[in-house]
């Protein structure tokens, strides 16, 4: 047998197989999400969000079940214990990058000590009006009341010594900016714990070390999540997950059981088929002779792109499927086409280089998509196919038979002899008007970028959000102005920056601006503070002096609070607020990204402010995001963006493959009737796939792109194997062969529009629709547009 | 038992004083055991520098042992602080809830340590920061048992009943010289106490 084989041509397979195997070892395959968007910007704003821990975030709410009949501090105990001992665990795992679910417990008495330390560099102009009234006789007379209540309480203890030193309470000043830290969540802080309104939830805040977009991470966090609730929870407390986390394993598993059903019933169908069609055990071994390309092209797509997503090797490899077609009519033309081996082999040869040349040059156009995991793709079903094609004709010739020649089976001759050429006008009539309707629902589709339509809906899933939503009212559309700087003051003054623009226009947003001004801001405030108390000090003193006496004060007891308007203030910075209650959140909306992550030569800070941008995006948000080192993200934006990218991407590319293939195309065919025959089928697959798109809600999805650049790439192909079939100049079983590649198509995918999860569903309908158009119009309508008569009726 | 008179070996000032401490410290311990619950009126009056002229209250306390109390001033200004286990609400005079942990608040931590050594009769809670002695016929001084902690706590001086053996006076010297004096009177014992006074406001 070896004998049969070209050997330098084996050497060849076998040299790039080893090499594919061995580069295939150290490739990196990187499954971020990133890839799969347009654009810098858009990538941009996802690392962005990433750096900022946005994407990885968990939300972990605790409940009470409705019918435990539990006081109220029962539920608190309950509760509190139930999330300490799950944060414990979680812990343990060293799998957090963080977990919030109590804010420190630091005191009040530290709280107020920084504040009141700090109080001259955070007070803004707009808080001495407030300060005015505060240091008025009737706001003098309110605040002495209240301290002598306090006092006179058990807890007064511990309080004489504010009220000597702040026995107005400035630092309330101060306090009253924390209500920019609070978040979209409507949530109470009990003990430092987030409690919901009614009590009955508590919240736990945790950012994932690894990226949950993954499905191996999510797994793993997931499984750590359930070890600790399951030794955590107090009877009665139940649990939900929420985040990326429950959406990225309901995706996996929906998947994982889609496949699991559909891949048997496909692959029983496929071997029937190809049994039936190839009549051959070697037939089988023929069809995976392709896929030996694609070690040798996932490496060298890696080492072109410096990496590789999942995503780019799973609909790569389906790419270099096409491969397969040309090994199907190159083993079905040796099998059974009469004549010496060789002319065979040259008549066969010129429709495959010809397919080979214009599914390349899809693939190619496929190249300048925006979406790098797209480039991936092309560039792995570029090399795969041409290796691919390469290794068929080195292996499948001396497999084939033998030299043996077979006779055509009977359902290949009748398969041939159906011929709609009597019909031709009414035909060509009905299929033009097919794709008059197919160019009017084109016109009529719409764009969705959003990625969510590829999200399987799962019902507990869709209910554990209604509930967290419910629970904690969040509402809205969470959305970030990112501040961004070489170092932590540029940040700040770009984070202050967004902080002034978007209270004078009376936003609602969480930003820890006003706790943390920069540097010259502060400097302002200081300046402001002093010349105050030098031109109020004297009348202030005489009031206070009136009032606290009135109260039954003695006034020599607030010397320290007067010697500290006297002293020299000092400015506030990161480190003050370390080991304090607000920790957390201010440490959690700074970020300090090292160069690696930026692919930059230096280190840079990130601070966000969160906000709701579900009303949509207005113009000072607008105007924010023009300014250096500010970026807007929210979800309206990213989809506006992706939809417009994805649109431009479309059409871009569709124009540029449906071009390339027709100069190609013509070209070779030369003559109007043979293009229109060969390009017939793509037409066909294009208007198919337009008319069900707009039946079926108008909406073109990322899918669409990719597939229909797989189904231009295969119905051209049918186009150019019927042609030349029909022009005798190639093989005449080709019709059989253009019959069996299409219906191992449709089988292949066509089952997966069983399919729960939506991108293989969506994956599925769109080459049902295609193929399902392409495959009778080549073996039909082409003829009829040619005006030959079928070859099997002229053979026999 | 071996806990407590291990804890008092180490707070009693010295041996001599031990037999006298030790049997007065397990009487009211005794006598504590024998009652589960009680009420009773009180008076605090505050000597503080921030107050040229003392400062009176009257409350009203509830207590169910081990560990649930009620302590209510009544005039001049109404305000409530409940202690259940090691959870605690304060109220004020509009009766709004505020629930807190004891073991996560400094100030009520101090607080709860200092009442429920009164109250119950159990001076073990105290521990070695403190220093115990008796200095009356029915009187315990309680003072830091260092310098360190001497400067911010305070001595407190429980004057008891001879009959009853539950505390009659308390009085509280903070370090800077301020006194808070508290008169216990009016106790009824074992009596019926709904639980709902431990956790509600009103």
């Amino acid at each position: 047998m070896i004998r049969r084989f070209n050997l330098p041509g084996l050497f060849l397979v076998a040299s790039l197989l080893i090499t594919g195997l061995l580069l295939f070892r150290n490739i990196i395959i990187s499954d971020t999400a990133v890839d799969m968007l347009p654009s810098k910007a858009v990538r941009g704003d996802f690392q962005l969000l990433q750096q900022l821990g946005m994407v990885d975030k968990i939300f972990i709410c605790l409940n009470i079940e409705e019918d435990e009949k539990l006081t109220e501090q029962q539920i608190f105990l309950r509760l509190t214990q139930s999330v300490h001992q799950l944060a414990d665990r979680l812990k343990a795992s060293d799998q957090f990058s963080s977990l919030l679910y109590r804010l420190p417990q630091s005191n009040e008495t530290s709280l107020f000590t920084l504040f009141h330390t700090h109080m001259p560099a955070l007070l803004d102009q707009q808080d001495y009006q407030s300060l005015q009234s505060i240091i008025s006789a009737s706001g003098i007379e309110r605040a002495m009341a209240a301290n002598f209540v306090r006092l006179n309480s058990l807890a007064g203890f511990g309080s004489q010594k504010q009220v000597i030193h702040d026995p107005l309470h400035l630092h309330n000043l101060i306090l009253d900016k924390l209500k920019y830290l609070k978040n979209s969540f409507s949530l109470t802080v009990e003990d430092g714990y987030f409690l919901s309104e009614d009590g009955k939830s508590i919240l736990l805040l945790g950012v994932s070390n690894h990226q949950l977009i993954d499905g191996n991470n999510a797994e793993l966090i997931q499984k750590i999540i359930d070890d600790g609730l399951a030794d955590s929870l107090e009877p009665g407390v139940t649990s939900r997950v929420i985040g990326t986390l429950p959406h990225t394993l309901a995706n996996r598993d929906s998947i994982r059981r889609d496949l699991r059903t559909l891949i048997p019933i496909a692959t029983c169908f496929l071997l029937l088929l190809l049994i039936a069609g190839l009549r051959s055990l070697n037939g089988l071994l023929v069809c995976a002779i392709p896929f030996l390309a694609a070690p040798f092209a996932i490496s060298i797509t890696s080492l072109i792109h410096g990496r590789i997503g999942g995503l780019a090797i799973g609909f790569g490899i389906v790419l270099i499927g096409i491969a397969v077609d040309f090994a199907i009519h190159l083993y079905l033309a040796l099998r059974y086409e009469a004549g010496p081996r060789s002319d065979i082999l040259h008549r066969i040869t010129k429709p495959i280089l010809m397919a080979v040349l214009t599914t390349s040059s899809v693939f190619i156009v496929l190249l300048f998509s925006q979406i790098p995991s797209h480039k991936q793709m092309a560039t792995l079903a570029l090399f795969g196919v041409v290796t691919a094609v390469l290794f068929s004709y080195q292996i499948i010739p001396p497999i084939v038979t033998g030299g043996k020649k077979f006779s055509q089976p009977d359902f290949f001759v009748k398969l041939q002899s159906v011929s709609l050429q009597p019909y031709t006008r009414p035909v060509l009539l009905i299929w033009l008007l097919f794709v008059i309707i197919g160019l009017f629902c084109w016109s009529g589709l719409k764009y969705r970028g959003d990625l969510q339509a590829f999200d399987i809906k799962e019902p507990s899933i869709i209910e554990d959000e209604r509930y967290f939503k419910t629970t904690w009212k969040q509402q809205g559309e969470q959305g970030f102005l990112v501040a961004r700087g070489k170092n932590l003051d540029e940040a700040l003054a770009r984070n202050s920056t967004i902080y002034t623009l978007l209270r004078q226009h009376d936003f609602e947003f969480q930003s820890i601006a006003p706790l943390l001004p920069h540097s010259e801001f502060q400097s302002k405030n200081l300046a402001t503070w002093k010349s105050f108390w030098e031109k109020e000090l004297p009348s202030f003193k005489n009031r206070f002096s009136e009032q606290a006496k009135r109260q039954g004060f003695a006034l020599q007891a607030f010397t320290p609070f007067f010697s500290w308007l006297n002293s020299k203030a000092k400015p506030i910075t990161i480190d003050s607020y370390k080991n304090s209650s607000l920790q957390p959140i201010i440490f959690s909306m700074i970020k300090e990204v090292n160069p690696k992550d930026l692919q930059e030569s230096s280190s840079s800070f990130l601070i966000s402010t969160n906000l709701d941008t579900s009303g949509g995006l207005s113009t000072p948000l607008l105007d924010l995001d023009r300014l250096d080192g500010i970026t807007l993200i929210s979800n309206s934006k990213w989809r506006k963006t992706i939809e417009r990218l994805l649109k431009q991407d479309i059409i871009r590319l569709t124009l540029g493959a449906g071009c390339l293939i027709l100069i190609i195309v013509v070209f070779i065919f030369r003559t109007t009737r043979k293009v229109i025959g060969v390009l017939a089928p793509v037409l066909s697959a294009l208007s198919s796939m337009a008319i069900f798109s707009y039946i079926d809600g108008a909406e073109l999805n990322m899918m669409h792109l990719l597939m229909g650049i797989m189904i231009i790439g295969l119905s051209v192909d049918y186009g150019i194997f019927m042609v030349c079939s029909l022009e005798g100049k190639s093989s005449s079983v080709s019709p059989v062969a253009v019959s069996i590649c299409a219906a191992s198509s449709l089988i292949g995918f066509g089952v997966l529009c069983f399919a729960q999860h939506p991108a293989l569903y969506s994956l599925g309908k769109t080459v049902l629709m295609g193929i399902g158009a392409a495959w009778p119009t080549a073996v039909w309508i082409t003829p009829c547009i040619l005006g030959f008569p079928p070859s099997a009726r002229k053979l026999s | 038992m071996a806990g407590f008179l291990f804890l008092l070996g180490n707070s009693c000032a010295s041996a001599g004083e031990n037999g006298a401490l030790h049997s007065f410290l397990e009487k009211i311990r005794i006598r504590a055991s024998d009652i589960h619950s009680f009420s009773c009126n009180f008076s605090q009056e505050k000597h503080l520098s921030l107050f040229p002229k003392p400062v009176l209250f009257q409350g009203k306390l509830k207590l169910v042992r081990p560990d649930k109390l009620r302590w209510s001033f009544v005039s001049p200004v109404p305000s409530t602080l409940i202690f259940n286990g090691d959870k605690g609400v304060r109220c004020d005079d509009t009766g709004k809830p505020v629930y807190f942990s004891i073991d996560n608040d400094p100030i009520m931590q101090l607080v709860a340590k200092q009442i429920w050594s009164w109250l119950n009769n159990d001076f073990t809670k105290l521990g070695k920061e403190h220093t115990i002695k008796k200095t009356g016929e029915a009187t315990l001084l309680i003072s830091p048992a260092n310098t360190a902690t001497g400067q911010w706590q305070a001595t407190i001086t429980i004057t008891f009943d001879q009959d009853t053996l539950h505390p009659k006076e308390v009085v509280i010297t903070e370090p800077e010289g301020d006194l808070t004096k508290i008169i216990f009177r009016n106790y009824l014992f074992n009596a019926a106490i709904p639980l709902s006074t431990f956790s509600q406001c009103k």
